[in-house]
Protein backbone atom coordinates (compact mmCIF):
# COMPACT_ATOMS: atom_id res chain seq x y z
CA UNK A 1 0.00 0.00 0.00
CA UNK A 2 1.38 3.33 -0.88
CA UNK A 3 2.41 5.84 1.94
CA UNK A 4 -0.28 8.34 2.67
CA UNK A 5 0.01 11.90 3.29
CA UNK A 6 2.90 14.14 1.87
CA UNK A 7 6.24 12.89 1.59
CA UNK A 8 9.00 13.81 4.15
CA UNK A 9 10.85 16.97 2.92
CA UNK A 10 14.36 15.78 1.48
CA UNK A 11 16.42 19.00 2.54
CA UNK A 12 18.95 17.70 0.02
CA UNK A 13 19.74 14.43 2.43
CA UNK A 14 19.16 11.06 0.84
CA UNK A 15 20.06 7.47 1.63
CA UNK A 16 22.81 5.84 -0.64
CA UNK A 17 20.54 2.70 -0.52
CA UNK A 18 18.23 4.64 -2.56
CA UNK A 19 18.33 3.08 -6.33
CA UNK A 20 16.13 5.87 -7.68
CA UNK A 21 18.82 8.50 -6.68
CA UNK A 22 20.44 10.75 -9.17
CA UNK A 23 24.20 10.46 -9.16
CA UNK A 24 26.79 13.61 -8.79
CA UNK A 25 28.93 14.52 -11.24
CA UNK A 26 31.67 14.74 -8.55
CA UNK A 27 31.34 14.14 -4.58
CA UNK A 28 33.43 15.01 -1.86
CA UNK A 29 34.18 11.73 0.27
CA UNK A 30 34.55 12.01 4.13
CA UNK A 31 36.38 9.33 6.06
CA UNK A 32 33.54 7.55 7.44
CA UNK A 33 32.11 6.53 4.24
CA UNK A 34 35.62 5.02 3.07
CA UNK A 35 36.03 3.11 6.30
CA UNK A 36 32.36 1.67 5.95
CA UNK A 37 33.04 1.05 2.03
CA UNK A 38 36.37 -0.91 2.94
CA UNK A 39 36.06 -3.00 6.08
CA UNK A 40 33.25 -5.90 6.13
CA UNK A 41 33.05 -6.11 9.12
CA UNK A 42 31.13 -2.34 9.34
CA UNK A 43 27.45 -2.16 9.83
CA UNK A 44 26.64 -0.65 6.36
CA UNK A 45 29.39 -2.47 4.95
CA UNK A 46 27.53 -3.63 2.01
CA UNK A 47 25.00 -0.67 1.58
CA UNK A 48 28.45 1.46 1.32
CA UNK A 49 29.77 -0.49 -1.02
CA UNK A 50 27.18 -0.86 -3.11
CA UNK A 51 27.18 3.04 -3.49
CA UNK A 52 30.65 3.05 -4.47
CA UNK A 53 30.32 0.89 -7.35
CA UNK A 54 27.48 2.79 -8.21
CA UNK A 55 29.57 5.57 -8.42
CA UNK A 56 32.14 4.26 -10.22
CA UNK A 57 29.75 2.95 -12.92
CA UNK A 58 28.20 6.43 -13.51
CA UNK A 59 32.01 8.70 -13.93
CA UNK A 60 31.50 9.99 -10.51
CA UNK A 61 34.72 11.88 -9.68
CA UNK A 62 35.81 11.14 -6.08
CA UNK A 63 37.31 14.97 -3.98
CA UNK A 64 38.86 14.11 -0.63
CA UNK A 65 41.21 15.83 1.80
CA UNK A 66 44.62 13.85 2.95
CA UNK A 67 43.54 14.31 5.72
CA UNK A 68 41.08 11.26 5.13
CA UNK A 69 44.29 8.66 4.82
CA UNK A 70 45.29 9.67 8.33
CA UNK A 71 42.13 9.58 10.05
CA UNK A 72 41.70 6.24 8.11
CA UNK A 73 44.99 4.68 9.64
CA UNK A 74 43.82 6.05 13.09
CA UNK A 75 40.98 4.20 12.99
CA UNK A 76 42.68 1.48 11.76
CA UNK A 77 44.77 1.43 14.44
CA UNK A 78 42.15 1.65 16.99
CA UNK A 79 40.80 -1.56 15.43
CA UNK A 80 44.16 -3.10 16.14
CA UNK A 81 43.97 -2.13 19.95
CA UNK A 82 40.09 -2.97 20.13
CA UNK A 83 40.88 -6.33 18.88
CA UNK A 84 43.79 -7.16 21.56
CA UNK A 85 41.96 -5.46 24.08
CA UNK A 86 37.99 -5.26 23.74
CA UNK A 87 36.96 -3.82 26.83
CA UNK A 88 39.76 -1.61 28.22
CA UNK A 89 41.64 -0.67 24.81
CA UNK A 90 42.64 3.07 25.29
CA UNK A 91 44.42 2.04 28.53
CA UNK A 92 46.62 -0.36 26.54
CA UNK A 93 47.45 2.30 23.42
CA UNK A 94 51.06 2.83 24.97
CA UNK A 95 52.11 -0.69 25.31
CA UNK A 96 53.22 -2.13 22.21
CA UNK A 97 51.22 -5.44 21.45
CA UNK A 98 49.34 -4.10 19.48
CA UNK A 99 51.65 -2.63 16.82
CA UNK A 100 52.67 -5.51 14.69
CA UNK A 101 48.90 -6.37 14.40
CA UNK A 102 48.07 -2.25 13.56
CA UNK A 103 51.12 -2.81 11.28
CA UNK A 104 49.29 -5.55 8.85
CA UNK A 105 46.23 -3.35 9.15
CA UNK A 106 47.23 -0.03 7.93
CA UNK A 107 49.23 -1.80 5.39
CA UNK A 108 46.14 -3.40 4.11
CA UNK A 109 43.92 -0.56 4.80
CA UNK A 110 46.34 1.96 2.41
CA UNK A 111 46.91 -1.10 -0.46
CA UNK A 112 42.53 -1.60 -0.10
CA UNK A 113 42.36 2.55 -0.90
CA UNK A 114 44.93 2.96 -3.33
CA UNK A 115 43.14 0.31 -5.47
CA UNK A 116 39.36 1.53 -4.58
CA UNK A 117 40.89 5.11 -5.88
CA UNK A 118 42.05 3.69 -9.16
CA UNK A 119 38.46 2.84 -10.15
CA UNK A 120 37.60 6.39 -9.84
CA UNK A 121 38.45 10.02 -11.30
CA UNK A 122 39.54 12.03 -8.32
CA UNK A 123 41.00 14.99 -6.73
CA UNK A 124 43.23 14.96 -3.50
CA UNK A 125 43.02 18.38 -1.49
CA UNK A 126 45.65 19.40 1.22
CA UNK A 127 44.91 20.08 4.50
CA UNK A 128 47.04 23.52 4.00
CA UNK A 129 44.95 24.12 0.81
CA UNK A 130 41.65 24.69 3.14
CA UNK A 131 42.82 25.61 6.65
CA UNK A 132 42.52 29.19 6.21
CA UNK A 133 38.85 28.58 5.87
CA UNK A 134 38.50 26.11 9.35
CA UNK A 135 37.84 29.09 11.47
CA UNK A 136 34.92 30.78 9.61
CA UNK A 137 33.51 27.37 9.20
CA UNK A 138 33.86 26.42 12.88
CA UNK A 139 32.59 29.67 14.31
CA UNK A 140 29.70 29.88 11.78
CA UNK A 141 28.17 25.85 11.95
CA UNK A 142 29.93 24.90 15.13
CA UNK A 143 32.04 22.48 13.69
CA UNK A 144 34.85 20.36 15.42
CA UNK A 145 37.97 21.16 13.04
CA UNK A 146 38.39 18.18 11.48
CA UNK A 147 35.22 18.15 10.27
CA UNK A 148 35.67 21.77 9.42
CA UNK A 149 38.19 20.41 7.03
CA UNK A 150 36.12 18.06 4.97
CA UNK A 151 33.55 20.52 4.63
CA UNK A 152 36.04 23.31 3.55
CA UNK A 153 36.86 20.58 1.02
CA UNK A 154 33.57 20.57 -0.20
CA UNK A 155 33.47 24.17 -0.55
CA UNK A 156 36.73 25.13 -1.80
CA UNK A 157 36.15 22.59 -4.33
CA UNK A 158 32.73 24.09 -5.92
CA UNK A 159 31.76 20.19 -5.19
CA UNK A 160 28.07 20.08 -4.42
CA UNK A 161 27.80 16.91 -2.68
CA UNK A 162 29.23 15.02 0.13
CA UNK A 163 29.06 11.60 1.19
CA UNK A 164 29.30 10.59 4.66
CA UNK A 165 27.96 8.24 7.59
CA UNK A 166 28.14 10.87 10.08
CA UNK A 167 25.66 13.45 10.85
CA UNK A 168 27.82 16.42 11.22
CA UNK A 169 27.32 17.90 7.68
CA UNK A 170 23.89 18.68 8.34
CA UNK A 171 25.07 21.73 9.58
CA UNK A 172 25.64 23.10 6.00
CA UNK A 173 23.11 24.70 4.31
CA UNK A 174 21.13 22.57 1.92
CA UNK A 175 21.41 24.99 -0.84
CA UNK A 176 25.24 24.48 -0.40
CA UNK A 177 25.30 20.89 -0.20
CA UNK A 178 23.42 17.65 -0.89
CA UNK A 179 24.20 14.62 1.76
CA UNK A 180 24.24 11.52 0.67
CA UNK A 181 23.97 8.44 3.91
CA UNK A 182 23.12 5.77 5.29
CA UNK A 183 19.60 5.17 5.62
CA UNK A 184 19.71 5.05 9.62
CA UNK A 185 21.04 8.71 9.80
CA UNK A 186 18.84 10.07 7.26
CA UNK A 187 16.13 11.24 10.13
CA UNK A 188 18.27 13.15 12.40
CA UNK A 189 20.57 14.65 9.39
CA UNK A 190 17.20 16.33 7.90
CA UNK A 191 16.15 17.11 11.35
CA UNK A 192 19.62 18.74 12.31
CA UNK A 193 19.19 21.08 8.96
CA UNK A 194 15.50 22.24 9.72
CA UNK A 195 16.98 23.29 13.30
CA UNK A 196 20.24 25.03 11.46
CA UNK A 197 17.96 26.63 8.92
CA UNK A 198 16.21 27.94 11.75
CA UNK B 1 32.89 21.17 -9.20
CA UNK B 2 35.23 24.62 -9.94
CA UNK B 3 37.04 25.14 -13.36
CA UNK B 4 40.49 25.03 -11.09
CA UNK B 5 39.24 22.01 -9.46
CA UNK B 6 38.38 20.38 -12.95
CA UNK B 7 41.97 20.84 -14.17
CA UNK B 8 43.16 18.49 -10.41
CA UNK B 9 41.45 15.65 -11.53
CA UNK B 10 43.52 12.32 -11.30
CA UNK B 11 42.17 9.92 -14.10
CA UNK B 12 40.76 6.63 -12.77
CA UNK B 13 43.93 3.92 -14.17
CA UNK B 14 40.84 1.50 -14.35
CA UNK B 15 38.44 2.18 -17.31
CA UNK B 16 34.94 1.14 -17.85
CA UNK B 17 32.03 0.26 -15.27
CA UNK B 18 32.15 -3.29 -14.49
CA UNK B 19 35.95 -3.41 -14.50
CA UNK B 20 35.73 -0.35 -11.73
CA UNK B 21 33.26 -2.30 -9.66
CA UNK B 22 34.95 -5.01 -9.93
CA UNK B 23 37.85 -3.43 -8.86
CA UNK B 24 36.30 -1.86 -5.79
CA UNK B 25 34.94 -5.26 -4.76
CA UNK B 26 39.03 -6.76 -5.05
CA UNK B 27 40.27 -3.76 -2.85
CA UNK B 28 37.82 -4.42 0.31
CA UNK B 29 38.68 -8.61 -0.15
CA UNK B 30 42.06 -7.53 1.20
CA UNK B 31 40.52 -6.23 5.36
CA UNK B 32 40.29 -9.23 7.44
CA UNK B 33 39.35 -7.57 10.43
CA UNK B 34 39.30 -10.47 13.29
CA UNK B 35 36.58 -9.31 14.87
CA UNK B 36 33.19 -7.86 14.33
CA UNK B 37 34.30 -4.85 15.78
CA UNK B 38 32.75 -1.08 14.48
CA UNK B 39 35.02 1.07 14.33
CA UNK B 40 32.65 3.69 13.35
CA UNK B 41 33.53 5.99 16.67
CA UNK B 42 37.03 5.73 15.92
CA UNK B 43 36.98 8.13 13.40
CA UNK B 44 36.98 11.46 14.91
CA UNK B 45 35.38 9.98 17.54
CA UNK B 46 32.07 11.52 17.98
CA UNK B 47 28.90 11.46 17.11
CA UNK B 48 28.58 9.64 13.45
Amino acid sequence: MPARGRPPATRQVFSFSDSSLVLPEAVVVDTSFVVEVLSPTQPAHQAALAFAQRLAGADTTLVFNRLLELELDEAVYQLALKERHPKDWRRFRHDGRARRRANRLLTGFRAAWTEFLTAFDYVPYTVEEVADRVPELMIRYGFASYDAIHAATALDSGVSAIVAIDTAFAKLPQSRIAIYTDASRLSNCRRYRQVAAG
Amino acid sequence: MTGATKKRVVPAKVKGAASRQATIAKATQRIRPKAKIDIARSVRGHNR
